[in-house]
């Protein structure tokens, strides 16, 4: 790859987009990041987490000082986006990384907006502007479900999908493969953060919602049995730093209109059981817990209600985290033979995960004050 | 038909807390929007009369219309005696986009889709507000005391909804989910959004000095009374439905006001004034 590359890169302030654009920045000094941002967002706001992780990836706060190679724009409303195509002619775009996407599970509207609409936009605008490749960021579930392999390549329609956002993401590689651009599209599965210090500045989706439920629903007072959801199959997890290190390496080394599952080795991967016990081993300390396969199997009337509530919260989450997935890999594999390393995520590095989030919880500390004298007192 | 029992205020809890005036201007917040969602209640019950099957039915809706008027009249009667504005009046937006669901619900003749909004979802909100007042370990004796009578008719309109709706799913339990999933997706979300001391112009209205209003005065929190409305109402659904319907409902709960906010804490803040955070 040519160094000084010009990026359009949309998303920036989410987490993946922050996790991209440090990853790029720190690659090479001399790349410039356009980002479009939406109106009333704080340029300090957008900054501040991709600076942190500059800083934490180099191991030097004055690494920081990368982010000024990022210009920031307003976005300006769909119809209107033709507006940007100036100050992006200016800039001289190489490429376009599609990095915004809605995880608005239920709002079918606003999906179909973000991930579909906007797609379809930036494509057009990427001819017009002359971009050289469209690189978009889907996620590794996009096949909605399906028997056998999620195979590298644009899914057929399955019988099902978990919920409107695979379908949306799967429309949106259609519209990326058919656009006539060269592409790369690359498929997540669900990241996590840090593999050596657990840090993470996402939202609470994916495990982080289940860990966030816990928080709040279970450990306002401790619970002598815990019902929980927890199937036997491998969950399939991404470390933040995996996700960087694949990005990079399939940007710079995968030829034009590879897609890519950036998902974790099975072997290694702990089950959705495996996670609930390191949890529950490390906070909440039921004296009994109750497991069960299938969601249907929970006596959801008879269990309490701060329970019923994480369930039924964390359900669809829950669903696609339990869900037996079979992932091609083989870009994955030939980056990896390549010389990418690829942390896996096992369940020693899951609990480094859990451990941040543990001891960065006032709420849990405080309960777990509570659950030792109520632990001691009962002995 | 429910009759209100007269409040024996003489023999109501002694006091065992002093109660500042951060307490009254809360308790004239809550009240003047619990007298909203009763003015909306009416007004719901009222439309849908016309749609209920039988006269015996419909006699029963007039009934809860009548019982709705009468808590308006017992939380004006206790604004006064406590001695705080409170307002008799819709202020909230909210509210109102509530009566626009309820009201297109009627216009398409969805008795189901009213029932659910009314009775299911309303009443469940209505249910667990007044629970909290009736607390008098937390309110003063006559707050305790009239939220306690309301709270006993509440609990009825919310059981004859249910045993309505039962008799709609015997008859067509699809068009009943449907009903939920429509109503659920329109009405949570402006319920959810009320549970909160951030307002439009409510703190203007009862000359109440913007973003001084906190609820430690009745020693709870935002996200403890959401985490109350949220079992309660998924323990109204459970009672009704499977949880092969519900969980999808419940699921897409955890995205309201954007995901941080149902389970941070982070709410509450700031109210009318600038920074006041837009509801819809």
């Amino acid at each position: 790859m040519t160094p000084g590359r010009r990026i359009l890169l949309t998303g920036a302030s989410g987490y993946l987009g922050g996790l991209i654009a440090a990853s790029l920045l720190a690659a090479d000094p001399a790349l410039r990041i356009l980002a479009p941002i939406r109106p009333g967002r704080e340029r300090q706001a957008v900054l501040e987490p991709i600076a942190s992780e500059l800083a934490a990836m180099a191991s030097d706060p004055a690494a920081a000082r990368s982010v000024e190679r990022i210009q920031l724009e307003a976005l300006p409303a769909l119809a209107d986006l033709a507006d940007l195509d100036a100050a992006l002619l200016a800039f001289g775009v190489d490429e376009v990384v599609h990095c915004a996407a809605c995880l608005d599970y239920f709002d079918r509207d606003a999906l179909q907006a973000v991930n579909v609409d906007l797609t379809a936009a930036l494509l057009e605008q990427a001819r017009r502007i002359g971009a050289q490749r469209f690189i978009h960021v889907s996620t590794a579930f996009s096949s909605g479900y399906i028997d056998g392999d999620v195979r590298e390549a644009l899914h057929p329609e399955p019988e099902g999908d978990p919920t409107d956002y695979t379908l949306t993401k799967r429309a949106a590689e259609r519209l990326v493969a058919q656009s006539g651009l060269p592409y790369l599209i690359l498929r997540p599965s669900i990241v996590i953060g840090h593999s050596q210090d657990g840090r993470y500045s996402g939202k609470r989706y994916g495990l982080y919602q289940l860990w966030s439920g816990i928080e709040r629903l279970l450990c306002r007072e401790w619970h002598e049995t815990i019902h929980a959801y927890a199937p036997s199959q491998p969950a399939n997890l991404v470390h933040q730093d995996a996700f960087q290190a694949a990005f990079m390496a399939a940007w710079r080394g995968l030829p034009a209109d590879a897609i890519v599952n950036i998902v974790s080795s099975v072997d290694q991967a702990p089950s959705v059981r495996d996670l609930w016990e390191i949890w529950l081993a490390a906070c909440n300390r039921p004296r009994h817990t109750i497991y069960y396969e299938q969601m249907a199997d929970i006596p959801t009337r008879e269990i309490p209600p701060a329970q019923r509530a994480l369930l039924g919260l964390a359900s669809v989450n829950l669903q696609i985290i339990g869900r037996r997935w079979r992932f091609e890999t083989g870009h994955l594999d030939r980056l990896r033979q390549e010389g990418l390393v690829f942390p896996q995520a096992s369940l020693a590095t899951v609990e480094i995960c859990q451990r941040r989030v543990i001891d960065s919880s006032a709420a849990i500390q405080k309960f777990l004050v509570k659950r030792d004298s109520l632990l001691v007192a009962a002995q | 038909m429910t009759l209100i029992s007269p409040i024996d205020e003489t023999t109501a809890a002694p006091a065992v807390r002093e109660f500042d005036q951060r307490y009254y201007n809360l308790i004239a917040y809550i009240v003047s929007n619990a007298i909203a969602g009763e003015i909306m209640a009416i007004e719901n019950y009222s439309e849908m009369v016309h749609l209920m099957g039988t006269s015996a039915e419909k006699i029963e809706t007039v009934s809860q219309a009548s019982e709705e008027c009468k808590h308006i009249l017992l939380l004006s009667k206790l604004g006064r005696t406590l001695d705080v504005a409170v307002q008799r009046r819709i202020v909230e937006p909210q509210w109102n986009q509530i009566r626009k669901h309820f009201s297109a619900a009627v216009a398409k003749r969805d008795l189901a889709a009213c029932l659910i909004i009314q009775d299911l979802m309303t009443e469940t909100m209505a249910i667990m507000l007044y629970r909290t007042l009736a607390n008098e370990t937390e309110t003063d004796p006559r707050t305790a005391a009239v939220a306690r009578n309301i709270l006993a008719d509440e609990l009825e309109h919310l059981e004859i909804g249910k045993h309505r709706i039962r008799q709609l799913l015997a008859e067509d339990p699809v068009g009943v989910h449907d009903a939920l999933v429509w109503a659920h997706h329109r009405v949570m979300p402006e319920l959810f959004g009320m549970i909160s001391t951030s307002c439009h112009f409510l703190c203007d209205e009862l000359n109440i000095e913007c973003g001084s209003l906190t609820l430690d005065s009745i020693r709870t929190d935002i996200e403890a009374l959401k985490l109350q409305a949220l079992e309660s109402y998924i323990e109204t659904l459970d009672s009704l439905f499977d949880q092969a319907v519900t969980n999808p409902l419940i699921a897409s709960m955890s995205a309201y006001e954007g995901y941080g906010q149902m389970f941070s804490g982070e709410a509450g803040a700031a109210c009318c004034g600038p920074t006041a955070p837009s509801v819809q």
